[in-house]
């Protein structure tokens, strides 16, 4: 269903407002993480982002941007405020400059299913495994290492690797 | 899609699943929760974090209550309580400091916790928050006057090279007086081996009028192949970021298998 739908129908009914959190929370952790470094506080930021989203749902303005991209730049400002609380001398420029890497972008249906197919076509089987784990399914390099009973930087190897061959495939 | 970047596409191209993850369990959770106790809400959102707090206590601490809401007003209680308890705890441990000649010296606790960074101890420091991937050790005296911070990023390095090189350019801007004084060349012992790196000091004066802000503080970071390792370091002067020195060579990055 369309963002604008969804948030629509989540302005009378706060449930629907979880298919927007599950269809983008893994990005947005990703994104925290990549700002402030450090995976748990970036789940807690990202977290706090979806909260402070849908209590300002009345402000956004789906004719002026995206929801996902609005949701990113609440977690932009919350990802400097926290670097800012630890005393962190943030220059906004350098943070937005590393959150433009990480913003979400809109792919097509065929686009889509052409990065799908990509990963479904990694060799070994572990390193689509991993970038599914990773990418799609929200866990952290840890959790994954868990899962798969092998060591961290084994995982951070697969996911290197991966990504060598999906880069290959998709350019 | 040609201008997207890997990590842009893969996030976007996330398949649609009937599954709902515990991270949306829990942000829904706390969504209802807040609609129903608007009295906490206010409360969870008015920022209330201690400048020298490792970020592992910062977020964490604040947004506890979104993740288990229920638990919320069984942790305030808690809190509460906690702060009691070290409040007689400290008052105690003066007491003793009192009373007793040999220095006070709390060794690092590194060996104890499951941690990929390991602090073997620096005589008047002590072990503050640790996870996985980052660390967080303060100076052992009553008043708390430095504070060493360490992280191992998997991401790249530019956000904390920006911050190195940026950091000084930032403080000016806003008539903070920056005077580097030294850069060290120390080394690391990480998984790769030892590694050396720069460590940037600085002096920062305070303008009367502006909040004060650390008159010692340094930086540095040391790439690796799967990452970087982060490092900042805050005094309250100058001349006790040396103190700094032999703590920064107390810590090891190991393989956490």
């Amino acid at each position: 269903m369309d963002e604008a739908e969804i948030i629509a129908a989540t302005i009378s009914d706060t449930d629907r407002y979880e298919e927007l959190v599950e269809r983008y929370h893994t990005g947005l952790i990703i994104h925290c993480e990549r700002l402030i470094g450090n995976r748990d506080d970036a789940e807690d930021i990202a977290q706090e982002s979806f909260v402070k989203a849908y209590f300002n749902l009345q402000q956004f303005d789906p004719a002026r941007a995206r929801y996902s991209t609005w949701l990113y730049k609440i977690a932009t400002n919350l990802a400097i405020d926290y670097l800012r609380s630890r005393q962190h001398q943030v220059k906004v420029d350098d943070i937005e400059s590393v959150a433009e890497l990480t913003m979400p972008v809109h792919l097509e249906e065929e686009e889509k299913r052409e990065v799908r197919e990509a990963v479904r076509k990694l060799r070994p089987v572990e390193y689509r495994q991993v970038i599914e784990a990773y990418y799609w399914q929200g866990k952290c390099y840890q959790q994954i290492a868990d899962d798969t009973h092998v060591p961290l930087n084994t995982v951070r190897t697969w996911i290197r690797r991966a990504k060598i061959q999906l880069k290959e495939s998709l350019s | 899609m040609k201008h997207s970047t890997l990590e842009q596409m893969l996030t976007a191209s996330k398949p649609d699943t009937p599954n709902r993850s515990v991270f949306t369990a829990r942000t829904m959770e706390a969504i209802r929760f807040a609609q129903a106790n608007e009295t906490f809400d206010q409360v969870l959102r008015t920022t209330n974090t201690h400048k020298k707090e490792h970020p592992f206590m910062t977020l964490r601490k604040k947004l506890s209550a979104y993740k288990h809401p229920k638990l919320a007003y069984f942790s305030m209680f808690s809190v509460i309580a906690l702060v009691l308890i070290a409040a007689v705890a400290t008052a105690f441990t003066l007491q003793h400091r009192r009373t007793t000649a040999a220095p006070s010296v709390t060794p690092g606790l590194g060996a104890s916790i499951p941690s990929q960074f390991t602090f073997s101890g620096a005589i008047g420091w002590w072990q503050g928050a640790t996870n996985r991937t980052s660390i967080a050790v303060f100076h052992g005296g009553d008043t708390d006057s430095c504070f060493v911070s360490v992280q191992h990023n998997t991401g790249s390095i530019s956000a904390d090279e920006a911050k190195v090189t940026g950091n000084t350019n930032t403080l000016t801007n806003q008539g903070y007086a920056v005077t580097p004084f030294s850069t060290k060349s120390l080394t690391f012992q990480t998984t790769e081996g030892a590694k050396q790196y720069q460590l940037y000091q600085s002096s920062v004066t305070t303008p009367s009028g502006m909040e004060k802000v650390e008159g010692g503080q340094e930086f540095a970071y040391i790439p690796l192949a799967n990452g970087h390792i982060y490092i900042e370091s805050y005094c309250d002067t100058a001349s006790e970021l040396s103190a700094t020195i032999p703590v920064l060579q107390a810590f090891r990055l190991h393989d956490n298998e």
